[in-house]
């Protein structure tokens, strides 16, 4: 073909593109700098830090009552799982039991949770493949529903702050079961009609197949975690594998994918919201009717003894983890949150060198990155 | 308004003698200048004066009035923000974009492009590493545009502001027409942010 | 996590009990740490650090000392989660090779970094510390060293660890560790010309809140905050 022979004055160089930090598919202020070939990209430098607002030394001035609220807008679609991880490191720490009820209710919101939080990735996600639109409409719908119980339950849509170190801050509403379940009818319809809309849509399969296909060995060396790792085909959950709260009387399912790439990350994640479904009726139907939500004894300070303590939880975007440091008092010495967005994100280079352009987006989607989590 | 200006802030400020001069292009006094500082210098924003505009010289003075109401209207019933979703304020700005509380019935259609966009909600932390990309992308909209500050951070720094690395507050950067507090502000909350801009549009229409 | 609630309004230390259970049984971790637990001693009021129990003989800080010959550590043992954990601290020098060890060595199988962090002991130095996971084995292991402020270098292991590379991009920016022989060492979530103070440390405290940044800046002393 004419143009493979190129005229040898003729200087072809890699062009640089910028995209971000504002830019409609970069799921907020995140910047890469992609070199191009023509479509194929070979360079990606990722640069992150826009929204380094310095979560990790302000929680080290509040004590363990105040760090919840800065969990919650660090971590802000999974925020159950980021106070849930919080408490149960402080709780770790000072030995103190949660009762059993709270631990119920708290499964049952961060399950909750976890369905919201795929659900604005499945609405995300179908934008970045050109869905312009609809899949949004959808989910958000569905995010409403939980929301309003989340609502009535916390007193907030978005920032909850309603764990606390020993269990819940208050009791939930009396018909906390029948909504729960009133919700759960809307969840499945909705994760019908979005599975319905992208799974077997033909443009969609061919925008995600074999695109960012990542291997078990490097997913594992990457330190990627949650769905990212589980669809490389690595069976590793923490609610099953290193089980907290009361995951161990659940009877679920892990999914997990055969290639690693865009489209079974995809698939990771819907078939974890039908297993979310189904956490949450069991846990409905084992709570105990009532009981305590904070343990007798509570210390009306809250002071850690020294020591520390690594704990983690399996959010919606992987291991969230709370490395705690204490030196006695009721502040944390140290606290740094083991954020599952900045890991899943460090491997996007390896990910998308070698691919299509158009496939970026993709690929920078399917990672379901949380930006405020990425730079906390 | 000339004011003393700290060094590492980005403000429009000439470098020698940190006098604030309105409209002057951005001059952010630091050690070395990446590439959207460059490009911010040389963006010179056409300074717009009030009542200058060319309709008015136009028309005789008896039809000025109605003009004005009939411009302000028309702005005010189809403003198009920039998204501008920087953190956590972002999910709720967009969930008000969405079908429970719509905000396409007051004709606001949510436009990536600063380049075609009226008011600019800036929703979440300015960071002082965003600071530059936020002033850029002020003075790529043309006028007239408003600024909605939405949230706590975006007012004065919200639970953040403590924090050196954190701009406390957008209106450090750009002039701010509308703040909606809480953190974040509930989707009504920030349509009542959009219909008080569009009370103020009608008021300041004679500008 | 279900432990004994009982003695909360004493300050008692997690891992002064003896633990006579290894690192990989919680559930007889626990039961035993209660019935074994001593009388409280005197209440230690203002204690800034655990004391240190080490661990028994056969948990994993024995694997890593076979695996790594002539290895001078020490271990002991911390609280998690599922019961109690092994930290192993050593000097700077032989990090690559331990944490080499923890990958290649098929009984400890430690491939997944779980983050790597560092930590500011004001007097006794700056800490890195590593937090390691076998996915197939189900142990982990937690990897310390220690610094000091006029020397803060530390080998780099984002050649071992792929997963250290943005870890270690992160500590230097927040702590100022030198990590020697990382490929691409720049700042990562710093502004590009605010990096020679570093926000972690401890000599670095916030702003009051009554006091707007850049207040005390009018005379043009020092740059940042106070």
């Amino acid at each position: 073909m004419v143009l493979e022979q190129h005229d040898p004055a003729l200087e072809v160089i890699d062009m640089p593109i910028n995209m971000g930090p504002q830019h409609p598919s970069t799921h907020g202020v995140f910047r890469m700098v992609l070199v191009v070939d023509g479509e194929r990209i070979v360079d990606v430098v990722p640069h992150i830090g826009y929204m380094h607002r310095g979560g990790e030394k302000l929680m080290e001035t509040m004590d363990y009552r105040q760090g919840i609220g800065y969990a919650d807008r660090t971590e802000y679609l999974a925020q159950f799982s980021a106070e849930l991880c919080y408490c149960m490191a402080v709780e770790r720490l000072m030995d103190i039991e949660v009762p059993e009820r709270a631990q119920y209710i708290r499964v049952i919101l961060t399950e909750l949770n976890r369905l919201s939080s795929h659900f604005m990735f499945m609405g995300a996600f179908g934008i970045d493949a050109g869905i312009f639109g609809t899949s949004f409409t959808y989910a958000f719908a569905q995010r409403e529903y939980l929301q309003e119980l989340f609502e009535e339950v916390s007193g907030d849509r978005l920032m909850y702050a309603y764990f606390r170190v020993g269990g819940l801050a208050w009791e939930v509403t009396d018909n906390f079961v029948e909504r729960c379940h009133e919700v759960l009818k809307h969840t499945q319809q909705g994760i019908r009609d979005l599975d319905e809309l992208m799974t077997r849509n033909e443009i969609f399969m061919a925008r995600c197949q074999n695109i960012g296909a990542f291997s078990a060995e490097q997913a594992v060396a990457y330190g990627l975690s949650g769905p990212m790792l589980r669809a490389s085909g690595v069976p590793w959950d923490l609610r099953k594998d290193e089980p907290y709260s009361i995951y161990n009387r659940l009877n679920f399912e892990i999914p997990v994918g055969n290639y690693g790439d865009v489209y079974d990350r995809y698939l990771v994640r819907l078939a974890e919201m039908k297993q979310s479904v189904s956490i949450v009726e069991q846990a409905l139907g084992q709570l105990p009717p009532e009981g305590p939500i904070v343990p007798e004894k509570m210390p009306r300070r809250l002071r850690t003894p020294p020591g520390e303590v690594y704990a983690r939880v399996e959010s919606p975007r992987g291991e969230w983890g709370v490395y705690l440091v204490s030196k006695g008092g009721d502040k944390p010495y140290r606290l740094h949150m083991r954020s599952p967005s900045f890991c899943n994100l460090s491997a996007l280079k390896a990910m998308t060198i070698g691919q299509f352009l158009a496939d970026a987006v993709v690929i920078l989607g399917s990672i379901d990155i949380v930006l405020c989590d990425v730079d906390r | 308004m000339e004011q003393a200006v700290a060094r590492g802030d980005v403000t429009t400020a000439e470098p020698d003698t940190g006098r604030v001069v309105e409209g002057a292009p951005v001059v952010v006094p630091r050690r070395e200048q990446t590439g959207v500082e460059r490009e911010a210098e040389r963006l010179t924003p056409a300074v717009y004066e009030p009542g200058t505009a060319l309709y008015r010289q136009l028309l005789p003075g008896i039809l000025q009035v109605p003009a004005d109401a009939l411009l302000a209207l028309s702005r005010k019933s189809s403003l198009w923000p920039m998204t501008f979703g920087l953190a956590c304020c972002a999910i709720e700005m967009i969930a008000t974009f969405m079908s429970r509380h719509d905000l396409d019935r007051f004709g606001i259609v949510p436009w990536p492009s600063p380049r075609q966009s009226d008011v600019m909600i800036v929703s979440g932390t300015v960071t002082k590493k965003m600071a530059p990309a936020v002033k850029l992308l002020y003075e790529q909209m043309p006028n007239p545009k408003w600024v909605i500050a939405m949230g706590a951070c975006a007012t004065n720094g919200g639970p953040y502001s403590r924090y050196d690395r954190v701009m406390q507050g957008v209106d450090k950067i750009i002039p701010v027409d509308v703040y909606v507090p809480g953190c974040p502000p509930r989707p009504e909350a920030l349509l009542d942010g959009m219909i008080a801009l569009q009370h103020k549009i009608m008021e300041e229409r004679s500008k | 996590m279900t432990t004994d609630g009982e003695n909360q309004e004493q300050a008692h230390d997690p891992a002064a009990a003896p633990a006579p259970s290894d690192a990989e049984a919680p559930a007889a971790a626990a039961a035993e740490k209660a019935a074994a637990r001593p009388a409280r001693a005197a209440r230690e009021a203002e204690a800034k650090e655990a004391p240190r129990v080490a661990p028994p003989a056969g948990a994993i800080h024995d694997l890593l000392a076979a695996a790594v010959p002539g290895l001078e550590m020490k271990a002991y043992v911390i609280p998690d989660i599922t019961g109690e954990s092994v930290a192993v601290e050593v000097a700077p020098e032989r990090i690559p090779d331990v944490l080499t060890a923890a990958r290649d060595d098929a009984r400890l199988d430690l491939k997944y970094l779980r983050t790597l962090t560092g930590v500011d002991w004001q007097e006794e130095g700056l800490e890195v510390v590593y937090h390691l996971a076998s996915l197939g084995q189900g142990h982990h292991l937690t990897v310390k060293t220690r610094v000091s402020y006029e020397a803060p270098n530390v080998p780099s292991v984002a050649s071992i660890y792929p997963a250290a590379d943005w870890h270690e991009r992160e500590t230097r920016d927040m702590f100022g560790i030198n990590f020697e022989g990382h490929p691409n060492l720049v700042p990562l979530l710093l502004p590009e010309d605010m990096t020679d103070h570093f926000p972690l440390r401890k000599d670095n405290p916030l702003q009051e809140i009554e006091e707007w940044q850049g207040e005390n800046l009018r005379e043009g002393a020092g740059e940042g905050d106070e």
